[in-house]
């Protein structure tokens, strides 16, 4: 072979095995978001064979003890209202968030769930880094209200939701600075919550599961 | 006596109350919701609400809560008494991002960086 084909074919191979790493190494490019696919479950309700006074009891009792506080209780209209704040993952599916490459997910695959309640990153717009801490909390309300019905009572549990996402900068050390934005919304259990920016919140009908989980499905 | 089980005796006490001798006696724990619960009315809960939003206070809102913890505006309560009671001040509203725009002491690598995140 001439030198100079010699030449050509060596800088090609180089060029060519340039190529492929620069593609191996290359960060992600973008994440995308995909929403949740499940339907809202609504107001849950089952059927009772006891007193309505004692299922208010029980269910009062295992709520308690499921660590909700109470807000109130008023056994005349057998209504009982209680509260959950904190981590919005056992209760809300938001979707998940892709990490992609040229228009299709990394392999293997990257992706983290929009419930969660802290997500640390970072974004380098031309070529600066800063760090950022989004967080998403969930206050909810559950309303859980006993019917007499025959010889037994239906339990109705239906729940308001309150998702607060807060974007916050982060410092070096992972100390939070100043709040960037806040967004707060609200939905009921039959209804999806959407943020601004396009992040859907389901509930996935948990909260009002445990005002009915002691009780035997069927009945 | 601990906790538990005071709270579990408070319970039970309730109840027993409130079915053996009818409406009119419940202890004092429950009284103090109870006494001011009503079946959600129209006129009432509108008023109430009405009020709510006037005051604009924590106080405001958890006092229609405790009214009408399933009347037609019990979302918007709950959402605004979470609303109230964040603690830190509210953040620098987010902006144009155009060069020179946007909220002094806020630079705009921070606008971009924040309204990408700000996507999920």
């Amino acid at each position: 072979m001439p030198s100079a084909w010699r030449w050509f074919a060596a800088v090609l191979a180089v060029g060519l095995v340039a190529t492929s790493l620069s593609g191996a190494a290359r960060a992600i490019e973008n994440f995308v978001y995909e929403p949740p696919t499940r339907e809202p479950k609504g107001e849950l309700s089952r059927f009772v064979r006891e007193n309505p006074d004692i299922v208010l009891e029980q269910v009062w009792a295992f709520v308690e003890q499921q660590g909700f506080s109470i807000e109130s209780v008023n056994p005349q209209d057998r209504i009982l209202v209680a509260r959950y704040s904190g981590d919005p993952r056992p209760f809300l599916d938001c979707g998940l968030v892709v990490a992609q490459n040229d228009g299709k997910p990394v392999e293997p695959r990257r992706e983290y769930s929009a419930n969660r309640e802290q997500v640390r990153t970072y974004r380098s717009p031309k070529g600066r880094r800063v760090g950022l801490l989004r967080d998403l909390q969930l206050d909810a309300r559950l309303v859980v209200r006993v019917e007499p019905r025959g010889t037994g009572a239906r339990v109705f549990a239906s729940s308001i939701y309150v998702a607060t996402k807060s974007i916050n900068r982060l410092r070096k050390g992972g100390k939070t600075d100043e709040l960037i934005d806040r967004e707060v919304i609200s939905f009921r259990s039959n209804e999806q919550g959407r943020f601004e920016k396009g992040t859907i919140c389901v509930p996935n009908g948990k909260l009002e599961g445990i005002a009915l989980n002691l009780f035997h499905k069927g009945s | 006596m601990s906790p538990a089980l005071k709270a579990a005796l408070t319970r039970l006490g309730t109840l027993l109350l409130a079915t053996v001798a009818g409406s009119g006696v419940q202890p004092a724990v429950v009284r103090a919701q109870a006494d001011t619960q009503q079946v959600p009315a129209g006129p009432n809960d509108e008023a109430t609400w009405t009020a709510a939003r006037k005051a604009g206070t924590v106080a405001a809102y958890q006092r229609y809560l405790e009214l009408f913890p399933v009347g037609a505006y019990a979302e918007d309560a709950f959402r605004l008494l979470v609303e109230s009671s964040l603690r830190t001040p509210r953040p620098v509203p987010l902006i144009q991002i155009e060069p020179g725009a946007g909220p002094p002491g806020l630079t705009r690598e921070l606008q971009v960086a924040a309204a990408d995140l700000a996507l999920y």
